[in-house]
């Protein structure tokens, strides 16, 4: 190693870290030029997300472990009824010894596991108690029997289980030369002990080859049980401390990201486990950091080439010579079923996997049987699944419809920012009103229940009548009513006292409440949308002679003035300003999160994204030691924090974040209120964007129904979600159900936004297209028509979202038979797209794949060709393997040549984009199934 | 109890500057000390409320009597003994303990989560010791930065008030000097 690399890694990585692992590794290729510390960087940045190891709890622990290890201890007499006679292994939570039964009735020799002195903690104690009961709730002729249990003289449980005297299955099979026949019938034996525990709802969580010994009698034991999960049958929230990872060869996926632990994890590791014993080698290639990565991002377990690659000759040889063949017969042997099924085990998605021990065990049986394997039927989308897993960010950006979805993203966070930063200010003064109306209504309202809004108007009348002749108390009142007002949105009313309180104030004496008065005002005057007037009353002298949490206070909200009226710099001097003040007078933790969190918000508008990140973060950290009104603030900043990590890809901490934002939303605000609503919306996106459409599905309705209730139908909110709802149908094939939700979301998006304006455009071609594919085409016609023509009218001809529109438009023109119209559309869009968006850009391969249908439907079959092959050529680069766009564009190439009457050609081209097309669920069937009857039919 | 005659700052001092004499010497000295208050500690106490600085604090109001213990402290140097005791402690232990490996003495190890397998451990110290050292050729401060945190157990606030930097500065120094150790460390098992 040498420093100078070392410091340039350093550099690197904290200059990458933050990005997403596409976005690293898109830069190391492009920008490193040496492979050393190309692979170094990519080696830390992986590192970094591992997420325990040595360095992760402190030095102390692990010298207590040295020191529980340090077996100098002399060995224990005897423990219960048994004598000890060796040391067997010692873990963190327990020691195992071998013991003899000292009462002379029976001659056995077993093992005896007891507790760790230092580990009597009631968690410990539950620990070690559970792997009991597990292990009593198990008798099965391949699962190590628990023979007694008791308590030592020092208090200490610990239980007996029969001693096996055996080899770890690997080194069992390598030693007696077992072939592959016989490595799976013992593995068979391993899956009916697993399925045994799976069917007792107990999942292993740690199997591995020094867990799974073989006996002398060449029987399979399974042993420890020490991390088992007992599976309560529905999910579980799982702790801190359940979700580490184990042992990092074995380990599953969803044991690393901290994700539900089902039967499948067992299946995983059984999967690498089938892998070693076929062919001596773990399935990810080294054990480092990179090998967790690969592991991580879904690819596929090295292909039996890869591994000979990696292997020198001689180890091959003797490999294969442990299972009485040669390396070329082993690798033919294992190639197909074989290689299929360890594929499917392996996958790292759990509900792609074998749902347990017995779908594994199943097709093992099967393919000693002759039979086809299961695990063949659906590897066509397995190759689809790991290009979506992969990029799951990336394809839900390739739909058309997401151009919208970003567009009104950026507009909702902006509304959000500029929605919840009064909601901390008011809080404190709520109580106090509530109180002041605690004995106002059920006299003088009987029977009825009095709105918050009736409540405030009540009291404001009071107000008047009762503190007339109390100009300091009214005004104190006007001022509370006023932020509760605003902290309810109802600007006007919070307008109108707020001017009286001025009025009032002016008379004061005290520069100080004067000032408080006019900030209030400024703020209600603001946001019911009278800039200029809230402007005047934030001169630069309102700051002369004021200092403390008001002088704070002002300064945020001539930031805020500044903001909304797009002057950005001054906002951020403004904001700064506050939060440098407030750190220098020591204000409370939720007066500088505040500032923190103006700032951060401010960020985002500007895109610099990942200071608002770190902003936010601080924020948050800092919101979460405030109290009472502080709660408010902190879930609004965490909700925030969570939507810029949803935009940053970070989607398990997204979740995390956001999970916990809804429950203490839940708890702060109730279920009816549109911020609750707008977690679940995020919440729900998540699900999508990891393709959990069953999860995504209720939240997305949910979150609709609150988010109308509270804030109506037209509002910009409501139609984000209708717009989220109709591109989440639409990703699952689901057109008719998506249509409604797009029109609901067009309507939306033209009342927010005017009929003028280039999002509307784009939401106008994504309805088109959906009605277009349930077969409307007048209605889908018109509608393309009419977003053309706004686009034309915003954003003008040069414009990737006019070449988008125009694609759409095409669509349609091709379905009603006007091919020719159809042809200059996309001629056009294909040439704007290039233009603006870049050569390389993967929508360019769809404009190109429809152009090239469109052609070939005109019988120009040789421009048809050049333009799927230059479709193809985009696609291949900037889009991952088996993606449907590569797919359609190789198929036409097919088509093409079916079109010529060169059939066999065209058949065998057309074989593997078939086979990725006919894997997915419904995307864009209308598009290559006509061109697949045809190469058929070529065929005859 | 403290008729030691050099001491143990100077000690602690030399050792770190790879002097094998020092190193025996501290052994002598600090190490049983340690050892004892790691043992009763241990017993007494549950997970993760053992700290090192109580520990090192310990040991040398033991050997040294108060007024050792507050020049140490007065200058800083607390956090940066009880690093460096607790990293000699550690390297130590896995020595011997590989020593022992080799000899067989443990065999099958279950896991507990979080935990490195034990077998595994004394490696994985030897490896980051090594680790250590090219991190801090490359960035003195990233390598202070993990004694500090790692080793001694501080808090974030504590190392950047010591080190006098931003607490963002140490969480930023933090992350990096952890991902390029585990880059460089030998991979467990």
């Amino acid at each position: 190693m040498n420093s100078e690399r070392d410091q340039a890694a350093l550099a690197l990585f904290e200059q990458l870290v933050e990005l997403t692992p596409d976005a690293q590794r898109d830069y190391l290729d492009r920008e490193v030029t040496s492979p050393e510390l190309r692979e170094q960087v990519a080696q830390m940045l992986a590192a970094d997300r591992r997420e325990a190891g040595l360095l992760d709890l402190p030095a102390t622990d692990h010298a207590a472990q040295l020191l529980d290890l340090h077996t100098e201890a002399p060995l224990p007499e005897a423990i219960g009824s048994y004598r000890i006679e060796d040391r067997l292994g010692v873990g963190g939570m327990a020691v195992v010894y071998r013991a003899q039964r000292d009462d002379g009735a029976f001659d056995q020799t077993v093992a005896l596991k007891v507790i760790q002195p230092h580990r009597v903690s009631a968690h410990w104690r539950e620990r070690f108690l559970q792997e009991r009961q597990i292990l009593a709730s198990l008798e099965h002729p391949n699962i190590a029997r628990l023979l007694d249990g008791g308590v030592a003289e020092d208090g200490s449980p610990y239980f007996v289980l029969e001693f096996v005297a055996g080899k770890p299955i690997h080194e069992y099979c390598d030693s007696h030369r077992l072939n592959l026949r016989e490595r799976l019938q013992l593995l068979l034996a391993v899956c009916d002990a697993v399925s045994h525990a799976h069917r007792n709802l107990v999942v292993h969580r740690d199997l591995k080859p020094s867990n799974i010994l073989v006996n002398t009698e060449g029987e399979v034991k399974l042993l420890d049980f020490g991390i088992a999960k007992l599976l309560s049958g529905q999910a579980e929230t799982l702790t801190m401390t359940d979700q580490r990872p184990l042992t990092p060869e074995y380990a599953a996926p969803e044991q690393y990201a901290g994700e539900a632990i089902t039967t499948a994890t067992d299946s995983y590791a059984l999967g690498v486990l089938l892998y070693e014993l076929l062919l001596g080698s773990r399935p990810f290639a080294g054990e480092s950091a990179l090998a967790l990565e690969q592991r991580l991002s879904g690819r596929p377990p090295r292909s039996i080439s890869r591994l000979a690659a990696d292997t020198s000759e001689e180890d091959r040889e003797s490999i294969a010579a442990a299972r009485q063949l040669t390396w070329s017969r082993l690798r033919r042997q294992v190639q197909g079923d074989l290689e299929t099924i360890v594929q499917k085990a392996l996958r790292r998605e759990p509900e792609r996997r074998y749902q347990s021990a017995d779908g594994l065990a199943d097709d093992l049986r099967r393919y000693l049987s002759g039979l086809p394997v299961q695990a063949r039927r659906a590897s066509a989308r397995y190759r689809l699944g790991k290009f979506v897993s992969r990029h799951r960010v990336g394809t839900a950006l390739a739909a058309g419809l997401t151009l919208a979805l970003l567009a009104s993203l950026g507009v909702a966070l902006q509304q959000t920012i500029q929605a919840r930063a009064e909601a901390l200010r008011a809080n404190q003064t709520r109580d106090f009103v509530v109180s002041l109306f605690e004995y106002a209504s059920p006299d003088k309202n009987p029977g009825d229940r009095l709105t918050a809004r009736q409540l405030l108007n009540l009291g404001a009348a009071r107000i008047e009548q009762e503190l007339g002749d109390e100009p300091e108390l009214k005004s104190d009142m006007l001022v509370v009513m006023a932020e509760t007002f605003l902290q309810l949105g109802i600007y006007d009313r919070a307008q109108t006292l707020a001017e009286e309180a001025v009025a009032l104030r002016d008379a004061s004496p005290d520069l100080r409440r004067r000032q408080e008065a006019r900030l209030i005002l400024a703020r209600a005057r603001r946001q019911s949308g009278d800039l200029p007037g809230a402007e005047a009353l934030l001169n630069d002298d309102v700051l002369e002679n004021t200092a403390g949490q008001l002088r704070a206070a002002l300064l945020v909200e001539r930031g805020e003035l500044a903001r909304d009226q797009a002057r950005y710099d001054d906002a951020a001097t403004a904001f700064e300003a506050a939060l440098a003040l407030d750190r220098a007078q020591g204000a409370p933790p939720a007066d500088v999160a505040r500032d923190l969190y103006q700032l951060a918000s401010l960020k985002v508008l500007t895109g610099e994204n990942d200071q608002s990140l770190e902003l936010m973060r601080e924020a948050g950290n800092l919101a979460s030691q405030a109290q009472g009104p502080g709660a408010t603030l902190f879930a609004t900043i965490q909700h925030d924090l969570g939507v810029l990590l949803i935009q940053r890809g970070e989607l398990e901490e997204a979740k995390r974040v956001l999970s916990e934002v809804r429950t203490l939303r839940r708890q702060l605000l109730g279920e009816q209120h549109p911020d609750y609503g707008a977690t679940l919306k995020e919440l729900a996106g998540i699900a999508r964007l990891n393709g959990d459409s069953e999860a995504a599905e209720p939240l997305y309705l949910e979150a609709l129904e609150i988010t109308k209730a509270a804030l109506g139908v037209d509002h910009s909110e409501t139609a984000n979600l209708h717009n989220s709802l109709a591109v989440f149908y639409r990703g699952q094939g689901a057109n008719r159900k998506a249509l409604p939700f797009a029109l609901a979301a067009l309507a939306g998006a033209r009342s927010n936004l005017g009929e003028e304006h280039p999002t509307v455009g784009v939401m106008t071609a994504n309805a088109a297209d959906l009605q277009r594919s349930v077969g409307e085409l007048e209605k889908a016609s018109e509608l393309a028509h009419r977003a053309l023509a706004i686009q034309l009218a915003t954003v003008g001809e040069e414009h990737h979202l006019t070449a988008v529109v125009r694609n759409a438009l095409a669509a349609v023109q091709f379905d009603l038979g006007d091919f020719a119209g159809a042809e200059d559309q996309l001629r056009s869009a294909a040439r704007v797209f290039r233009q603006t968006a870049g050569p390389d850009h993967p929508h360019l391969a769809n404009i190109e794949n429809s152009l090239a249908r469109v052609l070939l439907t005109r019988g120009k079959l040789d421009d048809a060709g050049s333009r799927y092959q230059v479709a193809l050529d985009i696609a291949a680069k900037a889009l991952p393997e088996g993606h449907a766009t590569t797919a359609v564009a190789a198929l036409g190439l097919a088509h093409v040549a079916a079109s010529r009457g060169q059939c066999d050609t065209a058949a065998e081209l057309a074989e593997e984009p078939l086979a990725v097309l006919n894997s997915q669920p419904a995307s864009r069937r209308d598009v290559w199934e006509p061109a697949a009857q045809d190469i058929a039919a070529c065929k005859g | 109890m403290s008729e030691t005659s050099t001491p143990v700052t100077e000690l602690l001092e030399q050792a770190a500057t790879g002097d094998p004499e020092a190193l025996a010497a501290l052994n002598e000295s600090i190490y049983p000390a340690l050892r004892s208050i790691a043992r009763r500690q241990l017993r007494a106490h549950q997970r993760g409320t053992l700290c090192t600085t109580d520990l090192v604090h310990e040991t040398y109001l033991r050997l040294f009597g108060s007024d050792g213990y507050q020049n140490l402290e007065g200058s800083g140097h607390l956090y940066a003994a009880a690093a460096r005791a607790m990293r000699h402690v550690l390297v130590d232990y896995a020595r011997r303990q590989g020593a022992e490996k080799r000899g067989g003495s443990l065999r099958r190890v279950a896991l507990e989560e979080g935990k490195i397998a034990a077998e595994h451990l004394p490696e994985q110290v030897l490896s980051l010791d090594g680790a250590l050292e090219h991190l801090k050729s490359a960035d003195r401060r990233c390598h202070e930065v993990v004694l500090l945190k790692f080793f001694a157990g501080c808090s974030i606030e504590d190392i950047a008030a010591h080190l006098e930097v931003s607490d963002m500065t140490v969480k930023r120094d933090w992350r990096k000097a952890r991902a390029y150790l585990y880059a460089s460390m030998e991979p467990e098992a």
